[in-house]
């Protein structure tokens, strides 16, 4: 699987997992900063 | 801090992320470098390299940097572990406390190492104290300790304390190097001792000093 589709398929499980709501998808390197803000997060 | 309840692909899908981002990386087997007296230096991403042990230079709360992409090693290595570390590290300090040991260990997960020590060096505001400098060495002396009772071959060291930490580069290079040595001359055993260096001033001391050290 590609790197861009995992990582879609991570944030969406943790942006359901804190109850956000972000927009992510348009662009690789935004999404892997979103998912690392998410993971601190948590 | 828990992900009790999330998603069970969480960690497979992240897993296959971070493994996938290893092999970009172009990992480095630190079997490869050229040692004297069994000390190499390395400029470069220590979460590029294979080793027995890397260590990271944490906070005193043990449980990784919590800023989002925030420049440290700490962040570095945590986020390119993955999750499961934060979550290790967690239950060292539930079940056995913080003081006990002061070399935390943990697994490698998605990094190329097999081992983690996270040690807390000194944060200097002011002027350097002699606390401080014997607090330095001690996080060198007891990672190697660590490693001698773990029967490992190679440990890397980043420069511990320098940074956000403020001890001055050029004093934190001459205890790293001095309490590895003494180090070695106290102990007979062959273990492979990097230092892993990000800056070039950093790069720049360690060879004058290991030079030194070793004429």
């Amino acid at each position: 699987m590609k790197k861009s589709k995992i990582l879609n398929k991570l944030l969406q499980i943790l942006t359901n997992f804190l109850k956000i709501d972000v927009n992510f998808g348009e662009n690789y390197e935004n999404d892997r900063r979103l998912f690392v803000d998410c993971v601190t997060k948590v | 801090m828990t992900l009790k309840g999330i998603d069970e692909k969480f960690y497979t899908l992240q897993d296959e992320l971070l493994s996938l981002e290893r092999d970009e990386k172009d990992v480095v087997d630190v079997e490869t470098f050229e040692y004297k007296n069994n000390i190499a230096l390395y400029q470069g991403n220590i979460t590029r390299l294979k080793a027995d042990a890397i260590v990271n230079a944490t906070n005193n709360e043990y449980l990784g940097c919590f800023l989002p992409c925030h420049n440290c090693i700490d962040n570095q290595i945590m986020s390119a572990s993955g999750f499961q570390m934060r979550e290790e590290l967690l239950a060292i300090k539930k079940y056995k406390g913080y003081e006990q040991d002061p070399v935390k260990l943990t697994a490698g997960y998605n990094l190329p190492c097999k081992y983690v020590f996270h040690v807390a060096g000194p944060q200097i505001f002011g002027n350097v104290t002699k606390k401080d400098e014997q607090d330095l060495s001690m996080c060198y002396i007891n990672c190697l300790d660590k490693a001698k009772e773990m029967k490992l071959n190679s440990i890397v060291f980043c420069c511990i304390s320098t940074g956000v930490y403020s001890f001055p580069n050029d004093r934190a290079c001459e205890i790293a190097i001095k309490s590895v040595k003494d180090w070695q001359k106290k102990n007979d055993y062959d273990i492979k001792v990097v230092f892993d260096v990000f800056l070039d001033i950093d790069k720049e001391l360690y060879e004058r000093n290991l030079r030194k050290a070793n004429s």
